[in-house]
């Protein structure tokens, strides 16, 4: 029987392994202990695979700039972009973005673009890190 | 589930089985029944409808531009595919022009795709023929075709590179390189994949003449993209209509008789199909990358505001296609003086390949059922439209249902 994949595999022992093993190369005991322990500088993070350049990351909201023009907020396909009528600002819900980069685009101003931060889990979809204002 | 067949159950005692609608075996839910003799299947049913999220009801809700996003999202997988024909579908309502740099684009980035799909799709059959090395080593390449997509789009799934009458993403001279050596790694590993699946005789033991589909049942039955082309059947919207860049290259529909000199139409044919439509998909994407138009715009209209009050002075219907890696997808679409399209209906190649299942599983054996399911690469969460959930209350359509329902529609498009 003809079974190409028996050399390949045994190629395949030589080889180092695909995955990146981010943020540790060894699951910690307790990985909150480990964040603390590489915040005091204890441990060190084991890097994440390197973003490409213009990755659609979370968005940055520069409030300064914003017009309150509301293009951003007529155009957002998942409704992640609220206006505050009274300021005539924007509020940005980080939990409903799709990474689409239709805001970052029309905005006339420039007030909205996008950064290259990718972790973006919370527990609580309403925590500062998740409502730009 | 078991049910006597009657009098006569002594010697043939068929009995019931059913799989789904949510079952390990199955990646998608969908609810099969099957009449068993022993080992074999007598006959098979399935029961699609599980999976319904209104996308088309949601998508006349919201404005044409928005849509687009949403058109993006019926499928994880074939993005690109949805976002075209819709996109499509509205600049031959509204007369938008789009520029030769951006058909492009949408080619190079379709076709990319394509290799994703196929990829996958190879990865998946060989976890379901139990083969999970091959499985790893095919996702392995895949993983690359994803890096090359993010390079180029900013997102791994769900790109949003396309826009109505264009792309929202050029793609500049300083990213060839990496995906002509993206390509070329591709090039390297299809000959080491093609050798592992196309070789294997444990593979061509379990898929060569079973889940068998004729030419004639696949015309019958309407089946499109790679379950058709491996049944003989050389039709492809590339080939036959040509849209995009595809005018200006020679693409030819893949058939399994192109390489081993016959048609079986089964499982091990699909193989071949879809193994050779990477090759293909690699060549062109050299192509495209080679004979890029010149740097100028990549969209027909900029500004979204502008675009947008284009669409609302459209009146009238289309039909956008474009060739997926399962098939002809297919976008009607109605616009009438409004910012959301007034009727908008999707067509997802699964939905054609559903009834080739039938012919296919009858006669198999029970072990050959995940392969024979997985061959057709449903996406069955694609084209789920018929059931309705109100609470707790589930409601199946019935045909008289669904006719009352069918001349309503009609009469809506009709008389608007």
């Amino acid at each position: 029987m003809k079974l190409p994949m028996i050399p390949e595999l045994l190629k395949q022992l030589k080889k180092k392994p695909v995955t990146n093993a981010f943020p540790a190369k060894h699951l910690p005991k307790s990985l909150v202990e480990y964040l603390e322990d590489v915040e005091a500088g204890r441990a060190q993070i084991n890097a994440p695979v390197p973003i490409p350049p213009n990755f659609k990351g979370k968005l940055k909201y520069t409030r300064a700039t914003c017009t309150g023009c509301g293009i951003c907020v007529r155009f957002c396909p998942a409704h992640a972009l609220e206006m505050i009528r009274s300021e005539r600002k924007i509020r940005v819900m980080i939990g409903q973005c799709i990474g689409c980069e239709l805001c970052t685009t029309t905005c006339p101003e420039g007030s909205l673009s996008k950064s290259d931060e990718f972790l973006c889990a919370d527990t609580d979809r309403y925590s500062c890190d998740w409502v730009l204002k | 589930m078991i049910a006597s067949t009657g009098k006569d159950s002594a010697i043939t005692s068929a009995y019931m089985a059913q799989i789904g609608p949510s079952h390990p075996a199955l990646k998608e839910p969908v609810m099969f029944t099957f009449e068993l003799d022993g080992e074999r299947v007598v006959s098979a049913d399935f029961a699609p409808g599980m999976a319904h999220r209104g996308v088309e009801w949601a998508g006349t809700r919201r404005n044409a531009i928005q849509t687009l996003y949403l058109a993006e999202r019926i499928c994880g997988i074939c993005g690109i595919t949805h976002s075209v024909s819709y996109a499509r579908a509205i600049e031959q309502i509204a007369g938008i022009e789009v520029p030769a740099r951006a058909h492009y684009i949408r080619s190079i980035v379709g076709e990319l795709e394509r290799i994703h799909s196929h990829l996958l799709w190879a990865g998946v059959a060989a976890h379901e023929l139990g083969f999970d090395s091959l499985f790893f080593l095919t996702w392995k390449v895949r993983e690359r075709v994803m890096d090359v997509l993010e390079y180029l789009c900013g997102n791994r799934v769900h790109y949003g590179i396309m826009q109505i009458g264009g792309a929202n993403r050029d793609i500049t001279p300083d990213q060839y390189p990496t995906v002509l050596e993206a390509l070329d790694y591709f090039e390297q590993h299809f000959g080491q994949l093609a050798k592992l699946f196309l070789e294997d005789d444990s593979i061509r033991i379990r898929c060569r003449d079973c889940g068998v589909l004729t030419k004639q049942e696949a015309l019958e039955l309407c089946a499109v993209g790679p379950t058709a082309r491996a049944s003989g059947v050389a039709k492809d919207v590339r080939q036959d209509h040509p849209y995009a860049a595809y005018a200006d290259v020679e693409v030819k529909a893949i058939t399994p008789d192109q390489f081993t000199g016959e048609v079986h139409g089964d499982v091990f044919d699909r193989i071949i199909v879809r193994l050779y439509e990477v090759k293909q998909s690699i060549d062109l994407t050299r192509i495209f990358i080679e004979n890029m138009p010149p740097a100028g715009p990549i969209l027909a209209e900029e500004k979204m505001p502008k675009l947008l009050a284009l669409i609302r002075k459209a009146e009238g219907e289309a039909i956008g296609r474009h060739e997926a890696p399962r098939g002809e997808v297919l976008h009607y679409l109605k616009l009438n003086k409004n910012v959301q399209p007034e009727v908008w209906k999707v067509r997802a190649p699964s939905y054609n390949n559903y009834m080739p299942w039938i012919p296919m599983l009858e006669g198999e054996q029970i072990a050959d059922i995940p392969i024979i399911v997985a061959s057709i690469d449903p996406c069955i969460s694609c084209c789920d439209r018929v059931a309705f959930v109100r609470g707790d209350r589930k409601d199946i359509v019935t045909k008289e249902d669904l006719h009352r329902m069918s001349v309503a529609k009609q009469r809506k498009i009709q008389h608007g």
